[in-house]
């Protein structure tokens, strides 16, 4: 039973990879004995990373659906599982865990957190060990990581191109400040002042030459985005203006940044689409580390492990090309050690109603129906 | 007019020689793997600043590579194309002018000089034409733009070529803006500039350095040649076997129909009928993989092709003429 459900399971993923990985690039492109020489390379490579990967075999479960798998799952707590919300949410078809020995489970949902876009499910009959917490680990810049499948196996691997940051606007300290983009000398032509905005209540008028923010020089847009690098909204900022040939000296609220609305990207859509499949939510992740790890859309959820072994992320949206979105490690130990103790408290209560439901059922059932009449 | 006999054990024992090599290449192991790793965040540390944006005045952006302490920048043709000041965009968001020098379009090769005085970061530049299928290289670039929120992101991936051809295929992804970035060995050398990506995740273009040191003067002294997105079929410059190809499926070995008189082919005794399994040892099946690997060789270059002509192979060396003498004549 379990070997025919692995199989299934194995049959799955090859399915899925027939769409786009498991194509070989056309021979035109890389000579055959080229080609020899890196299926050689990657077999070994892979096997390298199992022998790291294989410590993580318990804590990873399939989410499937009929025959089809939604995500993938990482063990965070006894009987408790984080994977992802929007992959789940789009199908209407009863979904079940498949663990490591290919047995197949009923979950429950017991919590979402749309932000991060994961939701965490209650799993009975699952007897895996959670990632202990000592595996937890942060990620450093241009660290390999590698992806981690249900049977321990890494399926992907790829470096760690961005540290970590959010993916929101309104996370981003914002001036309100239109800037003249004709102003080609130093400092940044302040065109106008948004009402009621952080420059607006500072006094800054239009015709203000800001020149240092944070004391760095400012030159242009970029620069300045560059100097308020880290200022959270909400934060102060100290300003250095000129305005009719005077200096000024002052400071600054910053307020949060309006969600902008983002222009259609036709040709970069191209660009993201070919030979690639993507995952339905992309951005406005909160917090999230990017690598090039080019994973499947349905193997997200999983967990991402460094070379030494360690935890250091769920892999969480494969978001174009070069990206593949990652909730650091220790979000993941914040939701486990602040978010899940409120999650069990109300299981606890719901599975006491709902043992109180079935006895109140089991009661009315003693009584026969003829008895009514 | 020479025409060796070629025994066939000779073509396994090349074959044998290549996998041996595969064995050899890097990162087989856990260990090699973690040198990779080493290598890569030594390669971001020290590249990344001099790793900047090039920001046209019409708004397009596209990455470049300063190579030298006084601001001379390497990046694709593509990226320049129509300019002749544009913007540099430095890791703090400073914005510099520069001056757009040479350019081989064909080749989606340019020059851009910073108008500053300097001193600025600066890559080393390494050898492109010695690069092995499977060693891992770096790729940096200002994917879909300057961000100030983040660094240009890392890429890691293994060369799916040698170096000797038109372009440096690896599997680092690229995407719009990173055109013109730099690709780097796991030392920090500078092997290629990003210029193109294919319909599969693992064909990213590369234009090789060589293309660069070629014509390096020409290039620093402001010339402009070439024409973007030539095919390699009509570029004057590439190498010409000098016969046409039957496009006919059989088994193995592009098949030879016409012979151009007083071509490379012909001095090298190539017939019509004739079919030619191989050249300098690696494999040709289809008229495709003869204008892949076309693009390894330079008019001038000699090569050792193999031949079957009536059930015998044979061996003849050719030397390779211009593609532009030929159809000139």
């Amino acid at each position: 039973m379990n070997t025919v459900l692995r199989n299934i399971i194995a049959l799955v993923s090859c399915c899925s990879m027939g769409v786009s990985y498991a194509k070989k690039p056309s021979p035109q492109i890389i000579a055959p004995q080229d080609q020899k020489i890196l299926d050689q390379q990657s077999r070994a490579i892979f096997s390298g990373l199992d022998s790291v990967s294989k410590a993580y075999r318990e804590n990873v479960v399939a989410i499937v659906s009929g025959s089809r798998q939604l995500a993938l799952g990482t063990v965070i707590a006894p009987h408790i599982v984080l994977t992802k919300l929007s992959d789940l949410r789009r199908t209407t078809n009863p979904f079940v865990a498949v663990d490591h020995e290919g047995k197949v489970l009923n979950v429950e949902p017991v919590a979402i957190l749309s932000d991060h876009d994961l939701m965490i499910i209650y799993v009975p009959g699952l007897k895996s060990k959670p990632i202990e917490a000592s595996q937890f680990a942060g990620a450093k810049l241009g660290s390999i990581i590698a992806a981690v499948s249900p049977q321990g196996k890494a399926h992907d691997f790829g470096v760690i191109s961005v540290e970590q940051r959010s993916l929101r606007p309104e996370n981003l300290p914002y001036l309100g400040i239109a800037i003249d983009p004709k102003w080609d000398k130093d400092g940044i032509m302040v065109a106008g002042v948004e009402a009621g905005g952080g420059a607006h209540k500072s006094g800054i008028v239009a015709g203000d030459v800001l020149t240092k923010i944070n004391n760095k020089d400012l030159q242009s847009v970029l620069s300045l985005k560059s100097a308020m690098k880290g200022v959270k909204p909400g934060e102060s900022v100290t300003v250095e203006l000129v305005r009719h040939g005077q200096s000024f000296n002052g400071e600054l609220q910053t307020g949060k940044k309006p969600h902008e609305m983002k222009f259609p990207q036709k040709r970069l859509a191209l660009m993201n689409s070919m030979g690639n499949r993507m995952n339905e939510r992309r951005d406005d992740f909160p917090l999230v580390i990017q690598s090039d790890m080019t994973i499947l859309p349905e193997r997200t959820g999983c967990p991402v492990i460094d070379l030494n072994g360690k935890f250091v992320g769920i892999a969480l949206s494969r978001a174009g090309r070069i990206e593949t979105y990652i909730i650091p490690s220790w979000v993941c130990k914040e939701i486990i050690d602040k978010v899940l103790p409120e999650v069990m408290k109300q299981l606890e209560i719901n599975n006491q109603k709902l043992d109180h439901r079935q006895d109140s059922e089991s009661e009315m059932n003693i009584v026969p129906e003829t008895d009514r009449w | 007019m020479r025409i060796i006999r070629q025994s066939i054990q000779s073509c396994a024992i090349a074959s044998l020689v290549v996998l041996c090599l595969g064995n050899m290449s890097k990162a087989d192991n856990l260990g090699d793997l973690k040198q990779v790793e080493l290598g890569v965040q030594k390669v971001t540390k020290s590249c990344t600043p001099a790793t900047v944006a090039l920001v046209s005045f019409r708004g397009d952006t596209g990455t470049g590579v300063i190579v030298s302490e006084d601001g001379l920048i390497l990046t694709a043709a593509h990226v320049i194309q129509g300019d002749e000041i544009t913007q540099v965009v430095f890791e703090d968001g400073r914005i510099e002018k520069a001056r757009v020098l040479g350019a081989n379009f064909t080749r989606d090769a340019a020059m851009v000089k910073l108008e500053g005085k300097g001193p600025y970061p600066y890559v080393k530049l390494g050898d492109s034409d010695n690069l092995q299928v499977g060693s891992f290289v770096v790729a940096l670039g200002h994917a879909k733009g300057f961000d100030p929120d983040r660094r240009a992101p890392i890429r890691l991936g293994r060369l799916a070529t040698d170096g000797k051809q038109r372009f440096l295929v690896s599997e680092c992804t690229l995407i719009g803006g990173d055109s013109g970035g730099p690709l780097f060995d796991l030392t920090g050398n500078l092997i290629g500039i990003h210029s193109s990506i294919g319909p599969h995740l693992k064909i990213n273009n590369h234009v090789p350095l060589s293309v660069f040191k070629q014509d390096w003067n020409k290039l620093a002294q402001g010339h402009q040649w070439g024409q973007l997105g030539l095919h390699p079929m009509a570029d004057p410059d590439t190498p010409v076997l000098g016969f046409t190809m039957l496009e006919i499926l059989q088994g193995k070995g592009v098949i030879v129909d016409d012979v151009i008189p007083n071509s490379p082919a012909d001095k090298a005794g190539i017939l019509k009928g004739d079919v030619v399994v191989s050249m300098d040892s690696r494999e040709l099946i289809t008229p495709k993989d003869m204008i892949r690997e076309l693009g390894r060789y330079k008019p001038g270059e000699t090569v050792k092709l193999v031949i079957m002509r009536d059930g015998q192979m044979y061996q003849a060396p050719l030397t390779f003429g211009r593609r532009g003498d030929l159809m000139g004549q």
